[in-house]
């Protein structure tokens, strides 16, 4: 058909066209982003990995075992796991422990002694009580009244970390500890409807485990995101060059794609929380998700005859450390301690912190750069610490 | 092929040959491709106002009037123009409306330099779960 010349003109041709779209678009080789992005621990939250390595498939993989291993433990929502076990027994009751909830039981502990009880992950009756729990909040109804102080003081006599009083044993609560039975770690309850829900540290704690997985399998450059939770190793690679992360802070007053400030950053665990986005509001008093284990009630609302809201509480409390739980666990604090005593416990643990309150305020918390774009933080009194 | 070849193919009312027509395709396809990118280029986020040295950012979704440098600075449903300059040429004013990111307008008498951006150039955020 054609002759030997042509061909090969041709052919030079669709060679040259090839090499130069692959010229044009020279998205790939070694500096390309695998990615996960997927719903995890049975449905109820997202995750999103961007890996940067070799054995990005076995990482993967390894990841998604990781999550469902340690959903099977401590997720209460599912009746064969762990947790929901404990959470349906009664006083008197053992429940075995594996490694993953013996961990997290450890920690939840440490973490309500060092926060001084900001931090407690026994506080869903209270989250019920007030509506204010992930179901009520996602059915879209508010309640009709809030609940009034002997109620509060009912559900508050079945809650709590608190260590018990004739002991001096770390794992010795009032209302359970861990004993060994049999040679193996057991949760002993000893409160009828006292319960555990590890969601605030679990996440955290995942976050780690995946972090821990991705750098066996020697990943350059991670990013993780699982439903808010955000770890980054390794800095950023943007068109071969290994940078820090622009990391913007979601505007509290005007929830949407608006950032309050900017932040450059190479690594380090983020997690931000506030009252912002999981509330009710109840004759234009706000109630948030975050329950205050002391009163019983959401931090940012007090008791002045009747409930009002408090106007020097935080609105958004972002935390950035090395250990994604103890990140989790101290944003959440430092809502219930407010701004002031929370900073300072954020500094006594080596973390950083960017805090802003509804009057205004603007606790930092350790060296950061701001960026120039997002000035939003300005308009905030500024107390660096 | 030689010239004198070419020449005859020209003469003969044949001038390309099939790879000519193939790579004048591929030019036309690709031109094309550039363009559609230009028309779709998508709506800016912030504009950028740099003067001396600093540069200010302006949300576009407000609209605003910005003095700078002896620039007035239109910023009006998410378009950007100069309503008027203190330079003798009044260029910039000519320049017209622009909402695209990385669209430029350029003052240099007064060195005032107008410029589209995206999404506030952010890698990751943080906010309440």
């Amino acid at each position: 058909m054609f002759s030997a010349k042509k061909m090969l003109g041709i052919f030079s041709v669709i060679l040259s066209t090839i090499l130069s779209l692959f010229l044009l678009c020279s998205c790939g080789g070694d500096n390309a982003y695998h990615t996960i992005n997927e719903t995890v621990f049975s449905s109820e939250m997202y995750i999103e990995v961007k890996y940067l390595g070799p054995s990005y498939k076995t990482a993967f993989a390894e990841m998604r075992d990781a999550l469902t291993k340690i959903d099977k433990s401590i997720n209460k929502n599912r009746p064969d796991s762990i947790i929901y076990k404990f959470n349906n027994s009664k006083a008197g009751d053992y429940t075995q422990l594996d490694e993953t909830t013996l961990l997290l039981t450890n920690y939840a502990v440490e973490l309500y002694d060092e926060t001084d009880g900001a931090f407690d992950v026994s506080l869903s009756a209270l989250g019920r009580l007030w509506g204010v729990d992930e179901n009520s909040l996602n059915s879209g109804s508010t309640p009709t009244k809030f609940p009034n102080k002997a109620e509060i003081d009912v559900v508050l006599s079945y809650s709590g970390l608190e260590s018990s009083a004739d002991s001096d044993d770390t794992t010795d609560r009032k209302h359970f500890s861990i004993e060994q039975k049999d040679g193996k770690s057991h949760l002993y309850k000893k409160t009828d409807n006292f319960t555990l829900d590890f969601g605030g540290i679990a996440k955290g704690y995942a976050a780690d485990e995946l972090l821990k997985i991705a750098k066996k399998y020697d990943a350059k450059s991670v990013k993780i995101d699982l439903s808010g939770d955000l770890v980054l190793y390794g800095g950023n690679y943007k068109e071969g060059i290994n940078t820090d992360y622009a990391l913007g802070v979601d505007n509290p007053e005007e929830v949407g794609d608006q950032y309050i400030c900017g932040i450059d950053i190479y690594k380090g665990s983020v997690t931000t929380s506030g009252d912002y986005r999981r509330f009710y509001t109840l004759s234009s008093v706000k109630a948030c998700h975050i329950i205050n284990g002391k009163t019983g009630m959401p931090y940012n609302v007090k008791e002045d005859g009747g409930y009002a809201n408090d106007d020097l509480a935080v609105v958004s409390a972002t935390v950035i450390g090395n250990k994604t739980y103890v990140a989790d666990a101290l944003s959440t604090a430092v809502c219930v301690l407010g701004a002031e005593a929370g900073a300072k416990l954020v500094k006594d643990l080596g973390y950083k912190a960017i805090i802003f309150t509804k009057d205004k305020r603007m606790f930092t918390v350790g060296d950061m750069t701001f960026r120039e774009k997002q000035s939003m933080y300005l308009s905030y009194e500024r107390i660096a610490l | 092929m030689t010239d004198v070849k070419r020449l005859e193919k020209i003469k003969s009312g044949k001038p390309f040959t099939f790879a000519d027509i193939i790579a004048i395709i591929v030019i036309i396809l690709v031109a094309a491709g550039l363009i559609v990118y230009s028309l779709y280029r998508p709506q800016g986020k912030a504009v950028m106002v740099s003067h001396g040295g600093e540069a200010f950012y302006y949300p576009m979704d407000k609209d605003d009037l910005i003095l700078v440098g002896g620039v007035e600075i239109l910023i009006k449903d998410g378009t950007v123009k100069v309503k008027s300059s203190e330079c003798s040429d009044k260029y910039c004013i000519h320049q017209g409306t622009i909402s695209k990111v990385n669209e430029i307008i350029v003052c240099m008498p007064q060195d005032v330099i107008i410029k589209i951006t995206g999404d506030d150039d952010i890698d990751v955020s943080t906010g309440q779960k």
